[in-house]
């Protein structure tokens, strides 16, 4: 058999081998061209179309009142985004969306038409959960949703003044949600994600950095106590004809705000309705001339000097005086009082002859030790310190004034701290919107036993002068009334007055201070014993009910206190 | 001598650039674990939220006073019908 010879064509072979050899040459260079030379670009273009940073979101601090009742709580929702250039191409799904979102088509497309530019807008923020999921289900490229929170406040506008809000972006604005705004807000993380070409999360590759969600913040406000002063704060608000109205409650051991309500107040759930008339915290922010709830601090003064006792007699017979060319004047003649009645009968005269024998430094000293005239540093946006201004700029009749609350400017809350200074026999505390964790240290601004004399002169206020109905059954109550006549450009209105009433409770033991501010009553009554009294009456014996404080008058109840004696108890009854 | 070394130590290169592939991959599966974890428990914290608001809602003050008084005819006991009992 004979074998067929292939014809051997040596050039075609090494031809071909070249010819492969050198294909694999330049493949294999290319490859490690790519790979290993020029990678950088390459994978940079990779992981522009598939890799993205994203946050990771961190939910906001919730805010509590003293016991862990939510105050304010961030609840997720989520915000629709689109990105106009996907989505426009599916025309026909548009009407869908729209109906979704409750837009009308037309307006959904002119608003993509609008955007068509930008990579992703928001179409809708802040929407349910359910709705969004609903949006997701039906698939429209371009169509988004990313998780966002919204600040919801339980209380709504019983706790609007002290709480503030946030904004949109979830930042604080106003109140205690701006002034610890650094520690409530969270920081969000940040996280490397694969995304599909709709820019949806495929899976997760790595965090760049952990969320820290904001820490929780619990106030000293009692809710239940809040709810009660705002209620009656409004209730007599509204039954006076007021312009408005503002009550601040301190704990006298603490100094921790207990309440603190004003009228009128806002809902900051609803975004819409924000009134920035009604944003401010007046109880802080703004001072005012505060009538006769400052002759205390007048009284205070003269026993410190020594001069003067609570028994030693002061004529202010004929119910008027002369200070240089203005005169001073009472309701009526009281003629010779003693020092202890000054407060009972809200005598001016008298209030006026005790400072004007003191020098006016020692005066001046005594308000700026009691805190007048300086900032509470209670950390709050925008607290206002009032004015008390230098003694050496003070005129005789100025300094007459000032002994019954004119010519000096002081906040609602400085004034509920000085008599709570009185209450806690003299230790001034500072003022705070946190729940106090340990006892809180105070300085001592005028001796103990000048507290006590005060506070006893305060006692016949209720008892017997014009603070009668600011009484508690079973309690004893201190306190004074005031009605300041508001200053108006070029002197004082007439007709528009400030009611006030500032008092502690119970008498044996003080625990709170309470002040309730009437502005502009105009129903009629305008004295701070008629309007502001009642108030306080309801709201401390509230107050103290809830709190559990027990009546340390319980004689006036004109009933036996009931003492439970075991062998009275009926046998295997229930503790 | 030295050339045994320079090879060991390759070797040892090499090793290490295989742990540390496998280490980075561990790390972004654990990660995604983490994830969803923490997915997981972000839901349960927004239900918790969310039933904590609708307690708090329900428990205004203002509603239970309103229930109290017109629904129940409920109302505050007055000084005189209060007995005191000492501890």
């Amino acid at each position: 058999m004979k074998t067929p010879t292939t014809p051997a064509y040596p050039l075609r072979r090494w031809l071909l081998l070249v010819c492969f050899l050198s294909a694999a040459l330049l493949l294999g260079g290319r490859a490690v061209y790519l790979q290993l030379l020029n990678n950088d670009r390459l994978k940079a273009e990779g992981d522009a179309r598939s890799v993205r940073v994203v946050a990771i979101p961190a939910h906001r601090g919730v805010i509590t009142d003293r016991n862990g009742a939510p105050l304010a709580m961030s609840t997720p929702l989520e915000s629709i985004l689109v990105s106009p250039g996907q989505s426009s191409a599916e025309a026909a799904r548009l009407p869908e969306l729209a109906a979704a979102l409750g837009m009308a088509p037309d307006a959904l497309r002119r608003f993509l038409y609008k955007h068509k530019g930008r990579d992703a807008v928001y179409l809708k923020r802040q929407v349910h959960p359910d709705l969004a999921a609903a949006v997701k289900r039906l698939g429209i490229r371009g169509v988004r949703t990313e998780p966002e929170y919204k600040r919801y406040y339980p209380a709504a506008d019983i706790s609007a003044h002290i709480l503030g809000f946030t904004g949109i972006d979830d930042q604080g604005q106003e109140g205690l949600e701006l002034a610890y705004d650094r520690s409530l807000s969270g920081q969000p993380g940040k996280k490397r994600v694969l995304v599909d070409r709709d820019r949806r999360v495929v899976r997760d590759i790595e965090g760049i950095q952990p969320a820290r969600p904001g820490k929780a913040l619990a106030l000293s406000i009692d809710r239940r106590v809040q709810y009660l002063a705002y209620r009656e704060l409004a209730a007599a608000a509204r039954a006076h004809r007021a312009k408005g109205g503002w009550l601040v409650m301190l704990d006298v051991l603490t100094g921790e705000v207990m309440a603190l309500a004003g009228w009128p107040a806002y809902n900051p759930n609803d975004r819409a309705s924000l009134n920035s008339a009604h944003y401010r915290n007046r109880a802080l922010t703004d001072a005012f001339e505060p009538g006769s709830t400052m002759k205390p601090f007048a009284v205070a003064a003269a026993l410190e000097s020594g001069r003067y006792r609570p028994e030693t007699e002061i004529d202010t017979a004929p119910g008027y005086f002369k200070v240089g060319a203005r005169t001073v004047r009472d309701d009526s003649n009281f003629g010779r009082i003693k020092v202890a009645d000054v407060l009972p009968k809200s005598s001016n005269v008298g209030a006026s002859r005790l400072v004007l024998s003191l020098a006016p430094a020692r005066y001046w000293d005594l308000l700026s030790r009691f805190g007048f005239g300086q900032s509470s540093v209670s950390g709050f946006p925008g607290e206002a310190a009032g004015e008390l201004r230098p003694f050496a700029a003070w005129s005789r009749f100025e300094m007459a004034t000032m002994s019954f609350g004119y010519g000096l400017l002081v906040t609602p809350l400085q004034l509920a701290r000085a008599y709570a200074a009185l209450a806690a026999d003299g230790v001034l505390r500072p003022v705070s919107f946190l729940r106090a964790e340990q006892p809180v240290p105070g300085q001592r601004v005028i001796a103990a036993a000048v507290a006590r004399q005060v506070r006893a002169m305060l006692g016949k206020v209720v008892s017997e002068g014009s603070g009668r109905r600011a009484a508690i059954p079973g309690y004893r109550v201190m306190g004074k009334t005031g009605t300041a006549l508001k200053a108006i450009p070029g002197g004082y209105a007439e007709d528009r007055y400030l009611s006030l009433f500032a008092g502690i409770a119970p008498a044996g033991a003080p625990r709170f201070a309470l002040l309730v501010l009437i502005d502009e009553p105009r129903a009629g009554d305008t004295a701070g014993g008629k309007v502001a009294a009642p108030v306080f009456a309801k709201v401390m014996a509230g107050a103290l009910r809830l709190l559990n404080i027990p009546p340390d008058d319980p004689a006036a109840l004109g009933r036996p206190l009931l003492a439970p004696t075991p062998a009275l108890a009926p046998e295997g009854a229930r503790r | 001598m030295m050339r045994g070394l320079q090879y060991g130590l390759y070797a040892l290169v090499f090793c290490s650039a295989l742990w540390v592939a496998e280490a980075r991959h561990e790390a972004r599966q654990l990660f995604v674990d983490l994830q969803a974890l923490e997915q997981e428990r972000d839901q349960l914290n927004e239900q918790w939220v969310r039933l904590e608001l609708e307690r708090s809602t329900w428990a205004m003050e203002d509603r239970i006073e309103a229930m109290a008084r017109n629904e129940l005819n409920m109302k505050a006991p007055g000084p005189d019908s209060l007995t005191l009992l000492v501890e």
